[in-house]
């Protein structure tokens, strides 16, 4: 609980950021601030203005007429007085310095000691290599005696020796460096001295399992310096007490910057018409391109890395006016995308296509206009995205949305309208991983021995894991200790000794060495390198490569080409002169519309008043809809039931997302199944999902029971392979199995054994083990995405419409599409081909009059 | 062919089964990583269950029946007596693999190799040996569309002279057999048998023509 925590609010008017840095001029002088934020003359302002003023800081910054931030102040006064600080500020807002600001004063007025004096922490390497950069110009510019270091994964093993045996001032750092400098045995001296913990893009944390790491490591440093305060940096976000909650130690204080302007947010109106299905803005490129080229530097964002690959091609199809663009996203080696950042930097690119490789606040370049392609499937995400445009926060950023196809279009306007009344997708905090606390706990006896019960109470402090029961800290301690199984040990080989009851100690360093190469909480699918010649493009997921034969082409890295060989997880290809090729389908980069939205576009779609933003064609199709079925809207669940082409589809239309959706999908098979309506199969959206079967649905309310996420679900549970996966990562992060490092990926003849095995055995044996238990938690959220699954069906149990139809409907015709898609043999499948299958469809849901 | 991964030869009642790893669970603990333990009682009960099924009157180990040679030393007593009934009845043949190479107790006296009707078994094959021969060690396994879904199953590589067994242990991984180490058998007339649940499946002629031109080309020098 935050007691004592106080929120200002503090207006931001006209500023401007000189020089890529987050210096700012308020455009009032000392005085007015004085007056706006101090009528009660606080001491604690007096104090903090005071230390300000002399600092060398101010000097150069009044050389320059820059003048310091009110929240910037803020945040010095509260953190100064050794209360922890939350600054929310939008993109551009001077948010890093209001972070280290504290710092300066600090160390200006106590002197350098020799000692780590803070520490600052960000989700990215390369954010942490910028922050830097930026930060230490005026720095060296006055020549304050102070030492900036960062260190990373990349950081080379001299200079990591070094910073252990002589810190520096300021050391800027990931969460997982930060958890191997926790688990070396000096830690405590190491620390000892820390004043400041600067945590960056904080907002990124709150869900997932690195948050979880880094939650349980500030503790770790909070036991070991008391006194060192934080302070948490964060784009604006929708429940600001939850994240100071998160942050805080015990009080704290949240500085909020009010966003400047909105942005302006156009939708992109297609000459031609919308697409039914397919994401991929063919339709539009020239459109595109247009407006691309007559803006500056532009960012085109895009939802997945082929997509990305697509875009580009198209684009440089059209490249008349030889404008240059480049591509950017996480599967090229890094090489290629520092020099694609690097150039933009420099001004020496006219428009990058990314996906969220370039999501987070690295302030590349001046941005004119950033475009996104397909839904923003958020819109705190959008939000983000559009803000790389902000470099005046008098001015609105500009961004152009482009729908791919007409779901996409409602989920943009939705998006749009949101952004215009300042809602923002609600951010959610989640319970801690069992899997990071087993790594951590490892940790910590890494760093030295621990005694259980002080461990226990400092680790309930950490937000994520409050709640934790002793009895699973104690059954995690086990698991450590010697895998936690309860029918047989090998006490001699465990790894944590009880050196007196309730003390553990690490048997042997060995097992540190063997800790320190496999910490972080992010695991990923096996990828394999590709090679062109000599050259290294970057990164490609296995399994996509198991499914091409030679002689296939593929797209990757705007090239076309051809794949020759795998050769000791390598891939080998070669350029051809194709066009045209198989777009590589990765997995990832996937994710699922937010609950925010997904109401939203209800709300959009279920009152005609609010269809007046929409085009046409769009409006002609609800209106169909809506004579023809139903219209889904916030109250009510619509179902369908139609034939085609001698199948019965079954359609829900959800909007839960699509980790949701297909949940339902595999849950509805074995109630249909056991129902006897033979079901075929289903195919899922992020709005909906269509289950087709030899016999038709006859009873829509009963399918749909919420018993449903208890009955099936427990057995879909046992059996699905998504839990095989997450137990994968369960099974790395916990260090129950061994990381695999790049280059020793294929050096033993064969797998050494597969997580799936383990699972099996484990599950037969000990089905109450803690890493199950772990890994059916992590199932309700996310991949499996229960918790929001039953949320919806609970929601509209009472609430379901089911429409019974003689044809498909308007609104489903998208997805009958898919599904025609996804079940075709793709090496049969052609332009030709699929268009006569659509055709085929169009004229199946008597839809032509909207084509 | 059994999905289990053993193989019954009617001819000479006799069962093969390989690479069972017995205790390979325990034997990381050594190195601190806490695998289940309970490999060694799962791979006994498949093998009561085969023994069973086929009554055979002789059973052949074909090396790596443990995952090292202090894995008897670690074998609880229970399951111990459970692989000492189990086999009480028929006769059992012991050929060594590289991990339990010299055998792991006195109690079985293991060979390099044998020769039964004509056929060598032997852990390893040999790549000089032209005659028929079964062997075993490379757990040969690799990828079928089983509904839809893309799953990894353990196979059975067969050709004109040699024949590859999968691994029998639970807790064992597989080698996929577009892998260098079956370049020999990338060619038509291989065919392969993978587990399934029930049943074993054989390989397409397409399944093959993939995996041999994934690999066919390793002569090719443009690419290195």
């Amino acid at each position: 609980m935050v007691a004592g925590s106080c929120v200002i609010g503090v207006a931001v008017r006209n500023y401007c950021v000189v020089d890529g840095l987050d210096w700012v001029d308020v455009g009032v002088n000392w005085c007015y601030i004085k007056f706006m934020i101090n009528p009660l003359h606080d001491l604690q302002y007096s104090e903090t203005l005071a230390k300000l003023k002399q600092h060398p800081l101010s000097e150069w910054m009044t050389n320059r007429q820059w003048k310091w931030f009110p929240h910037q102040i803020e945040a010095a006064k509260h953190a100064g007085s050794g209360n922890d600080v939350l600054v929310l500020a939008p993109t551009g807002a001077g948010k890093t310095l209001s972070g280290f600001l504290p710092s300066f004063l600090d160390i200006h007025e106590r002197g350098s000691n020799g000692c780590l004096h803070t520490l600052y922490i960000s989700p990215l390497k390369a954010l942490t290599v910028d922050v830097h950069r930026n930060i230490t110009k005026p720095i060296e510019a006055i020549d304050l005696p102070i030492s900036f270091e960062t260190r990373t994964g990349d950081t080379p093993a001299g200079r990591r020796r070094r910073q252990k045996s002589k810190p520096p001032d300021f050391l800027m750092t990931t969460p997982e460096s930060l958890a191997l400098l926790l688990s070396y045995e000096d830690a405590e001296t190491y620390f000892s001295q820390l004043r400041f913990i600067i945590i960056d893009e904080l907002h990124t944390f709150f869900n997932n399992k690195r948050g979880d790491l880094l939650s349980l490591n500030l503790e770790r440093i909070t036991s070991l310096s008391p006194d060192a305060v934080r302070i948490g940096l964060s784009a604006t976000i929708n429940n600001p007490q939850r994240a100071l909650d998160w942050i805080t130690r015990d009080r704290g204080s949240l500085v909020e910057v009010s966003e400047g302007v909105r942005p302006e947010i156009e939708i992109l109106e297609a000459s031609s018409r919308i697409p039914w299905s397919g994401h991929s803005a063919k339709h539009v490129i020239e459109n595109i391109y247009e407006n691309i080229s007559s803006a500056g530097m532009s960012i085109i964002f895009v939802n997945t890395r082929a997509q990305a690959e697509f875009v580009f091609q198209e684009l440089w199809q059209v490249n008349d006016k030889h404008r240059r663009i480049a591509l950017h996203h996480g599967s090229l080696e890094r090489e290629l995308r520092r020099k694609v950042e690097a150039s933009m930097a420099a001004g020496k690119l006219d428009c990058v296509v990314a996906t969220s490789s370039l999501d987070l606040g690295l302030d590349w370049a001046e941005i004119d206009l950033v475009v996104q392609i397909g839904a923003p499937k958020g819109v705190s995400r959008l939000i983000q995205r559009v803000g790389r445009s902000n470099h005046r926060i008098d001015q609105p950023s500009r961004a152009m949305l482009v729908p791919t196809n007409r779901f996409e279009y409602l989920e943009c306007l939705a998006a749009k309208l949101e952004i215009d009344s300042g809602n923002l997708d609600g951010t959610s905090f989640r319970v801690g991983g069992l899997d990071v606390l087993a790594q951590h706990l490892l940790g910590t006896a890494c760093s030295g021995n621990f005694q259980a019960d002080l461990l226990y109470a400092e680790i309930i402090k950490a937000a994520p894991y409050r709640k934790l029961e002793r009895n699973e800290f104690d059954e995690v301690i086990a698991f450590v200790s010697n895998g936690g199984y309860a029918l047989k040990t090998y006490p001699q080989y465990n790894r944590l000794i009880e050196r007196k009851p309730g003390t553990y100690a690490l048997r042997d360093v060995k097992i540190a060495r063997q800790y320190r190469m496999n910490i972080g909480t992010i695991v990923e699918s096996p990828m394999l390198k590709v090679k062109l010649r000599n050259r290294t493009l970057g990164n490609i997921e296995e399994n996509f490569i198991l499914n091409l034969a030679q002689g296939d082409t593929f797209l990757f890295g705007g090239m076309v080409l051809k794949f020759d060989s795998l050769h000791d997880a390598t891939v080998l290809v070669s350029k051809t002169n194709d066009d045209e090729a198989q777009i590589p389908s990765y997995a990832g980069g996937r994710l699922p519309l937010t609950t925010n939205l997904a109401s939203a576009v209800r709300l959009l779609i279920g009152r005609k008043t609010n269809w007046k933003g929409l085009p046409g064609q769009i409006q002609d199709w609800l209106t169909m809809q809506d004579n023809r079925s139903h219209l889904p809207d916030d109250k009510r669940l619509i179902t369908e039931v139609f034939e085609f082409k001698s199948r019965f589809y079954f359609v829900v239309y959800t909007f839960s997302g699509r980790n949701a959706n297909q949940t339902l999908g595999f849950l509805l098979l074995r109630r249909m199944r056991r129902a006897g309506l033979k079901p075929m199969g289903f195919s899922i959206s992020d709005y909906a999902l269509a289950v087709w079967s030899l016999k038709p649905v006859e009873n829509a309310e009963k399918l749909l029971e919420p018993s449903i996420m208890i009955d099936e679900f427990e057995e879909w549970l046992e059996e699905t392979p998504l839990l095989k996966r997450l137990f994968r990562d369960a099974a790395i992060i916990s260090g129950l199995v061994e990381r695999r490092h790049p280059g020793q990926v294929k050096t033993g003849r064969q797998v050494l054994f597969s997580s799936d095995l383990i699972y099996d055995v484990l599950r037969r044996y000990e089905p109450d083990h803690i890493l199950l238990k772990a890994v059916r938690r992590d199932a309700m959220e996310g991949l499996i995405d229960a918790s929001r699954l039953t949320s919806t069906l609970a929601n509209f149990q009472d609430n379901i419409i089911s429409k019974k139809l003689d044809y498909i409907s308007p609104m489903a015709v998208p997805l009958v599409m898919q599904i025609s898609r996804e079940s075709t043999v793709w090496s049969e499948l052609t332009d030709d081909i699929f268009s006569e299958i659509e055709e085929e469809i169009i004229r199946a849901a008597k839809v032509q009059a909207l084509h | 062919m059994h999905p289990s991964g053993a193989l019954y030869w009617p001819s000479q009642s006799s069962l093969l089964v390989a690479d069972l790893h017995f205790e390979k669970g325990s034997s990381y603990h050594k190195k601190g990583q806490f695998l289940p333990p309970y490999d060694t009682h799962e791979t006994l009960e498949k093998l009561e269950a085969v023994i069973k099924y086929f009554e055979p009157q002789r059973i052949f180990f074909l090396g790596d029946t443990f995952h090292d040679r202090s894995a008897w030393k670690r074998m609880s007593e229970d399951n111990k007596s459970r692989l000492l009934n189990a086999l009480e009845n028929l006769e059992a043949v012991w050929i060594e693999g590289n991990h339990d190479q010299g055998g792991v107790t006195d109690r079985f006296q293991s060979l390099e190799s044998i020769e039964v009707d004509g056929i060598t078994l032997r852990h390893i094959m040999q790549k000089n040996f032209l005659g028929p021969e079964i062997s075993a060690h490379f757990h040969p396994a690799g990828i079928i569309k089983f509904g839809g879904v893309r799953v990894r199953r353990p196979c059975f590589i067969k050709s004109a002279q040699k024949f590859v067994m999968p691994s029998f242990g639970v807790l064992t991984g597989g080698l996929d057999f577009s892998d260098d180490a079956f370049k020999a058998f990338h060619n038509h007339e291989t065919q392969l048998f993978f587990l399934g649940e029930r049943t074993v499946f054989t390989s397409s002629k397409r399944y093959l023509q993939n995996i041999k031109l994934r690999s066919g080309n390793q002569n090719n020098k443009r690419t290195k």
